[in-house]
């Protein structure tokens, strides 16, 4: 897959424009608003990439149904309802269809999870936070080879999940409650927050370390029986 | 509830709720954060009814929680109101800040209960779908498959329950989570074919909206940019800024300021008025 590196760039451009008008044309009191639109800003290569690649039909409605499963994979926990797979299905798609696949499903699904619960100024902070850490372990855990590992691919998940999606979704609370961007009100915002991100990181370990492999041998059997997700050039 | 806004463009929706909540996100002047929390919420009210007289009961104690811990960890400002037993101050300044700042969470967050029940998922997806058709197509296809899937899995349990499945039910879930994968991936395929054949990714196909833009929603939209130049023209004099720190300070108020007030309290209250009078005229020609 070529890289584009100038849609680096443009969003770079774009999160600096907002800075600034956050920091002159608002007196730099908007964290609020300004941070929301990095985030979207953040996403923009990602989508790009997935947009100019031309991608399969087959790989389009892959993705889709992954992403439905994500969110549809609640249902299958209802009599435990603090369960949330989202972010599990997501990093194990990306880990055998490429992490911006999985950077793509765990985008997806969260947007449409927050259509069916609620919009709100959140959901840029929830959207990036899922991309970003889904995308971080699939890069580690590809990296280094360690897709078939349960165990690895488990710890390094759940961590992910506990630590890059909380901070980002927590931020948001950081912005919208803390009047002043203080180390010590951002902190104590934070910590009030692990306790749920922690369970959402167990849970997240819990179901990769299981899944991991059922749903991976059926990915790797998609992609080697029609041939999806390699990298030669798009039929 | 179908109303005057509702049935306008989806354009129209969006323009009005990217400046209502820019607007909201930013402005910390009380005069501002008045306006806006009344219309969104007497906004939201007329959409929802009781679903946001209900929502109200657990947000207004949140944000007098909000202003408490404000008032109780903040101990900047000048007008100390009472000393507290270990000799922190309690101050004017920081309970008219975390009110201010309550109170904006609470707008933007009835503006978004109003977005939600005004911009439904398809009219984001005729927005966006022009600007992204492959994102639309994938948000599109993606909300068909959620409840596919959710029945789907339902109908593993069913299955699993009828051959006896006993066993933990994390197992259990874990298990019909695997079957759901193999059963939907396979049919994937099958959906993707089924699109090529019937000509998806070829040139110069078209697509079916519903939507229409007439005079009124031409006009209509002319009247937010207009009203959102005028805001952003107060935001560039400085009209908008408000100090609680260390000291309570707003801008003077001018002739240009009631302009202001005005010309935000119009934006706000747009969709109300749009409905109240269709409403109106409606019931007069009965």
């Amino acid at each position: 897959m070529q890289r584009k590196p100038y849609l680096a760039a443009v969003s770079l451009a774009l999160c600096f424009a907002a800075v600034m008008t956050g920091a002159f044309l608002l007196r730099d009191r908007s964290y609020y608003l300004i941070s929301g639109l990095i985030l979207l800003f953040a996403c923009l290569p990602f989508a790009a990439l997935f947009r100019r690649r031309r991608v399969k039909v087959r790989e389009l409605v892959i993705v889709s149904v992954m992403a439905a499963i994500a969110v549809a994979s609640r249902a299958a926990f209802y009599m435990l309802p603090t369960v949330k797979p989202l972010c599990a299905i997501a990093i194990i798609t990306g880990l055998y269809l490429g992490e911006e696949t999985g950077f793509m499903v765990g985008v997806l699904s969260m947007f449409l999870s927050n259509f069916l619960f609620g919009q709100g100024a959140w959901t840029p902070y929830q959207i990036f936070g899922m991309g970003f850490a889904v995308f971080v372990a699939d890069v580690i855990l590809r990296r280094f080879h360690l897709q078939e590992k349960r165990i690895a691919v488990a710890v390094v998940g759940g961590l992910c999940c506990f630590m890059l999606y909380g901070i980002c979704a927590d931020s948001c609370a950081v912005f919208a409650i803390a009047p002043t961007l203080e180390w010590k009100s951002v902190s104590s915002v934070l910590l009030t927050g692990i306790p749920f991100n922690l369970s959402h990181g167990a849970v997240t370990a819990i179901v990769l370390f299981f899944l991991n492999r059922p749903i991976g041998e059926k990915l790797e059997r998609m992609c080697v029986k029609y041939d999806l997700f390699t990298e030669g050039e798009p039929a | 509830m179908r109303s005057a806004f509702t049935k306008s463009h989806p354009v129209l929706n969006f323009l009005f709720f990217g400046s209502v909540v820019a607007f909201g996100m930013v402005f910390f002047h009380p005069v501002f954060l008045g306006v806006s929390f009344v219309a969104a919420l007497a906004y939201s009210v007329r959409l929802r009814g009781r679903g946001t007289l209900r929502l109200m009961r657990y947000l207004l104690p949140t944000l007098l929680v909000v202003v408490f811990l404000g008032a109780a960890f903040n101990h900047y400002g000048v007008t100390t109101l009472f000393v507290l037993p270990n000799g922190n101050r309690v101050t004017l300044e920081a309970i008219v800040h975390s009110f201010a700042t309550g109170g904006m969470v609470l707008t933007v967050f009835l503006w978004f209960t109003c977005y939600d029940a005004v911009v439904t998922s398809d009219k984001f997806l005729h927005v966006f779908g022009r600007v992204f058709p492959t994102g639309a197509l994938l948000i599109s296809m993606t909300l068909r498959f959620i409840p596919l899937l959710t029945r789907r899995m339902h109908k593993i349990f069913e299955g699993q329950k009828g051959i006896g499945y006993s066993g933990s039910k994390l197992r259990n879930a874990l298990h019909a989570l695997s079957i759901l994968v193999t059963w939907s991936l396979e049919n994937a395929v099958d959906v993707s074919d089924s699109m090529k054949s019937r000509g998806y990714g070829l040139r110069g196909r078209t697509s079916y909206t519903r939507f229409l833009w007439t005079r009124r929603d031409i006009l209509l939209c002319a009247a937010i940019l207009a009203l959102d130049a005028l805001t952003v023209a107060g935001v560039i004099v400085g009209q908008t800024r408000a100090m609680y720190n260390p000291f309570i300070s707003l801008p003077a108020i001018t002739p240009f300021s009631y302009v202001l007030y005005v010309g935000y309290a119009l934006l706000c209250f747009m969709p109300l008025a749009l409905d109240l009078t269709e409403e109106h005229k409606w019931n007069r020609s009965r």
